[in-house]
């Protein structure tokens, strides 16, 4: 096959749907614009997101300070600007554990059967049998305190679903012509496995990507809300929040409604992708 | 017939039995896998070798790794989850009082979601592609994009702060009014019972805020799946047979086609369930509400891995509960189950 007719095509799909759907465009460069914010924000914010200045503190928004400023007078958009890239990084990270770990135990254990398979599913089935964000707090409460054991416990709750996806589409495959060919023009098994049947199983495994980032992002930041993984004065989306609680109460909105807002259109944006993912991917099964 | 379908009840509660025995494992070797020897743990700061070495023959921790485990389901089975290093109290005591108040919360927040989400999937499913049905994807969308926190801390500040509606998030009950007799642990079915319309009335007006929290993050799947199965129903050939033999519409969409969409949402509501148990932790501490969430984040901060321990084991075995109900009421509903096995 032509391979650049084929990315031409996806691109056009691509401009298809955005045309076709607001949602897809307003999601793409949503994502856009978080990737961009994430890469270079330590570039253009206003203020050091460190710095406290108490005289300047609990001010409401106003044209020098966006967003407000915190307890300490920290310039709250500053902050939240610069946890962008944090909170991308943790799901990020998360996921792309998940997905090498999930998709090679779900793949072998379609590809290869037997006990094998069982005892792959079961356990992912067992992972499964836990309130998931209840058995992230214990892995992390377990492993110790710490950023790196907020990723893996993310990972680790995730994996079960790559298992399920990438076990599901390799078995589709499984039994394929073009397999056999492969196996017959002498590939070893795990050469076909990877170069043969895993691209045709991708585009599904994409759009899992896509929704998972926005979990992801979700559970770190829950995570660290109670007060796990990430420590302040760090910024964060969860733990700005978690600062904001204590004085909502008290009507200093802008410390929680602008990290959590941020937080959630990420999240929001996440999931449209998916959608408009699964829509290029398989336009039959919109639900 | 009916004996087709104990059998598949039975074998389905077989099935329980090793994911039980798995949750088991897990849970066990999470306070095996304590950083470091548990035993040094377990002894305290304080403790010299001739002490660590008292608590590790105590504990048992010198013999072989089967036998700590089934000292510790023997244990589990007494009731015996460990003491909480933070309170000193039995944890198995502490989680048992606390339990009813996260439960209250969270299936009072699952009944919201309910009868919210249902006629919200069935409308956009009678109406697909229209600005209802794209009206209802953005908000659904949008609450499952919300960190329950957030929303949580959000609709305090509206009905609380800004309103004044709602009374201040201390907790289930104010100081002012005394608690109900206990019967069933949940503060507004027990003030029901005592026929104490006051006590209801405050302890349903601390229980709302949350409650909603709750709800909006649980909206979406459900909302999801409703629609889906209703298109789905709508469009199937026992629906067509019934509009051409001229049945009227509302039977035909709640009676015919819900009663057939129902079954899927069952599984959802399992799902959603799960979530509910993790999204209860983050409203419980939003809100000060004394659930066994609360409970948790005070030994996560205390690095109390008997009570995380027992907490974790309390809701994954809750889960595992819930499913199986699920699976043996999907059994019972579902009339093409054990015909042709």
């Amino acid at each position: 096959m032509n391979n650049s007719h084929h990315k031409e095509s996806v691109l056009q799909r691509l401009g298809y749907l955005a045309s076709k759907n607001p949602l897809s465009l307003i999601s793409l460069s949503l994502f856009g614009l978080y990737v961009f914010v994430a890469v270079t924000a330590s570039y253009w914010i206003p203020f050091d997101p460190l710095k406290s200045n108490t005289s300047i503190a609990l001010q409401a928004p106003n044209l020098m300070h966006w967003f407000g400023t915190d307890h300490l007078g920290r310039d709250v958009f500053s902050r939240v600007m610069i946890a962008t890239r944090l909170d991308l990084g943790i799901a990020f990270s998360a996921v792309a554990i998940s997905f090498v770990i999930g998709t090679a135990l779900g793949s072998m254990a379609a590809y290869f059967g037997g006990w094998y398979e069982r005892i792959i599913c079961r356990v992912g089935d067992i992972v499964l049998a836990f309130p998931l964000f209840v058995l992230a707090m214990g892995i992390v409460a377990v492993m110790g305190n710490s950023l790196i054991n907020v990723i893996y416990a993310t990972a680790i709750i995730n994996i079960p679903f790559y298992i399920r996806i990438a076990r599901a589409e390799v078995s589709l495959q499984r039994d394929r012509q073009y397999v056999q060919a492969a196996l017959l023009s002498g590939n070893s098994h795990l050469r076909t496995l990877s170069y043969h049947i895993f691209p045709n199983c991708l585009p599904n495994l994409v759009v899992q990507i896509s929704t998972n980032m926005g979990w992801a992002i979700l559970n770190a930041a829950g995570l660290s809300f109670i007060g796990l993984g990430v420590r302040p004065p760090a910024a964060e989306w969860g733990i700005l929040v978690a600062e904001g609680a204590d004085y909502i109460i008290s009507g200093q909105w802008w410390l929680v409604l602008f990290p959590g807002f941020i937080l959630m259109l990420a999240v929001f944006s996440f999931n449209l992708l998916g959608d408009t993912l699964r829509d290029l991917v398989d336009p039959q099964k919109r639900t | 017939m009916f004996y087709d379908k104990a059998t598949l009840i039975f074998k389905r509660l077989l099935l329980a039995i090793p994911t039980l025995l798995g949750v088991l494992v897990i849970s066990f070797s999470l306070t095996r896998a304590l950083p470091g020897d548990p035993a040094v743990y377990f002894a305290g700061p304080m403790a010299d070798e001739a002490s660590i070495q008292e608590v590790r023959v105590q504990l048992g921790l010198d013999r072989t790794l089967v036998y700590q485990f089934i000292t510790y389901c023997k244990n589990l089975a007494q009731g015996e989850f460990g003491q909480s290093l933070s309170t000193g109290q039995s944890v198995g005591s502490e989680l048992s009082t606390r339990l009813p108040a996260s439960l209250e919360l969270t299936l009072f927040g699952l009944f919201l979601a309910l009868i919210t989400s249902i006629p919200l999937g069935i409308l956009s499913a009678l109406k697909p592609n229209t600005w209802i049905d794209h009206l209802c994807r953005i908000l659904v969308t949008a609450g499952a994009s919300t960190p329950i926190f957030f929303s949580g801390l959000f609709l305090m500040f509206i009905f609380y702060y800004i309103l004044g509606w709602a009374p201040s998030p201390i907790g289930r009950l104010d100081f002012i009014f005394l608690s109900p007799p206990h019967v069933t642990g949940f503060f507004t079915i027990d003030a029901l019972l005592d026929s104490d319309l006051e006590t209801f009335y405050a302890a349903l007006s601390q229980l709302i805020l949350p409650a909603v929290t709750l709800a909006l993050c649980a909206l979406a799947p459900i909302a999801r799946m409703t629609r889906s199965s209703m298109i789905t129903a709508l469009d199937s050939e026992y629906v067509k047979a019934a509009k051409a033999n001229g049945i009227k519409s509302s039977v035909r969409i709640y009676v015919y086609a819900l009663q057939n969409a129902s079954l899927p949402l069952l599984t959802v509501i399992g799902l959603v369930f799960g979530f509910l148990l993790g999204g209860n932790v983050l409203v419980e501490k939003v809100y000060s509400w004394p659930g066994v969430g609360s409970f948790a984040i005070d030994a996560l901060v205390a690095s109390d891995y008997a009570a995380i321990q027992g907490f974790v084991l309390i809701m994954a075995v809750l889960f595992v509960t819930l499913n199986l109900i699920i699976d043996i009421l999907y059994t019972l509903f579902d009339p093409r189950m054990g015909r042709n096995e």
